[in-house]
């Protein structure tokens, strides 16, 4: 009886552990590669468990640019390279929800200068 | 829902965290896996306890480090938590993870509650437990690790919704 609920216990242990191995993939939900040129209108944000910006391209709409986390993303320069109104280029992968304008984000190219925040794979 | 995560973010621990430099998330993120540890790693020896296993060391034993232990770590682990949230609290709404971890934890909590309560675990230390008294434990600890655990694969899968 108690051996019974032990292993019952232990399945739905195991079973939760595979759920988050399966699920345990870093750029999941961004599938589509995309490159995007437009303008800073929210500077870089270091503050968040990923760095952030916003640009808008040349149809208007705004990008939710996400970037490696806050000391990698700090450590390329970026936030001092590209105050809001500088053109910039970004690379990335887009967010796979059509509505939803989010690019989780290797470089960005300003003024001829690749940030890498990623390495390019 | 919006308005209380966007109450939150504006609060004056959001605010003083945002600016206070680029490890801040990092360094609470650390605190949270911290107190998660200490939570998961004490709860689980316990509840196994309850469940049956290693029957020749007696509860009362078991329980004296680990339900301090537990306490610490979810303190840590709330305490982080809320600081974490405070950074960006809005980028979690419709995100269902977060209001099925909180249910979790309330799971968790109210079994913390029940426990307590239990004649069986009070008296633990001073006589064994009937057999009827033994499946009441055993219950509680197949609860308590069912909430935990899936409190902690909820938290961990807020970041990848």
């Amino acid at each position: 009886m108690r051996t019974s609920k032990l292993s019952l216990a232990l399945g739905a242990a195991l079973a939760l552990g595979s759920m988050s191995v399966a699920a345990h993939h870093g750029w999941g939900g961004n599938n589509q590669p995309i490159e995007l040129t437009g303008t800073v209108v929210s500077p870089v944000d270091l503050s968040g468990p990923h760095a952030t910006m916003q640009i808008r391209d040349a149809d208007g709409q705004v990008w939710d640019i996400t970037l490696a986390p806050a000391p990698r993303t700090a450590r390329t320069g970026l936030e001092k390279a590209v105050p809001v109104g500088a053109e910039v280029t970004i690379s990335g992968m887009r967010n796979d929800d059509p509505s939803r304008f989010e690019v989780k984000t290797r470089r960005v190219t300003h003024n001829g200068k690749n940030y890498d925040v990623y390495p390019q794979g | 829902m919006l308005e209380l995560l966007s109450a939150v973010e504006n609060s004056a621990l959001g605010h003083a965290l945002r600016g206070a430099g680029v490890w801040t998330y990092g360094v609470l993120n650390l605190g949270h896996v911290l107190g998660l540890s200490l939570l998961i790693g004490s709860v689980v020896l316990l509840d196994l306890r309850l469940l049956g296993a290693w029957r020749a060391t007696p509860l009362a034993a078991l329980a004296r480090p680990t339900v301090p232990l537990a306490g610490l770590g979810l303190a840590i682990a709330v305490a982080s938590g809320i600081c974490m949230v405070s950074v960006n609290a809005t980028e979690y709404y419709g995100n269902p993870f977060l209001l099925l971890k909180f249910a979790a934890i309330g799971l968790g909590l109210v079994n913390v509650a029940v426990v307590s309560r239990l004649p069986a675990w009070r008296a633990k230390g001073e006589r064994e437990p009937t057999g009827r008294e033994a499946t009441q434990l055993a219950i509680a600890g197949g609860v308590s690790l069912v909430a935990w655990l899936a409190a902690l694969a909820c938290g961990r899968m807020i970041g990848y919704w």
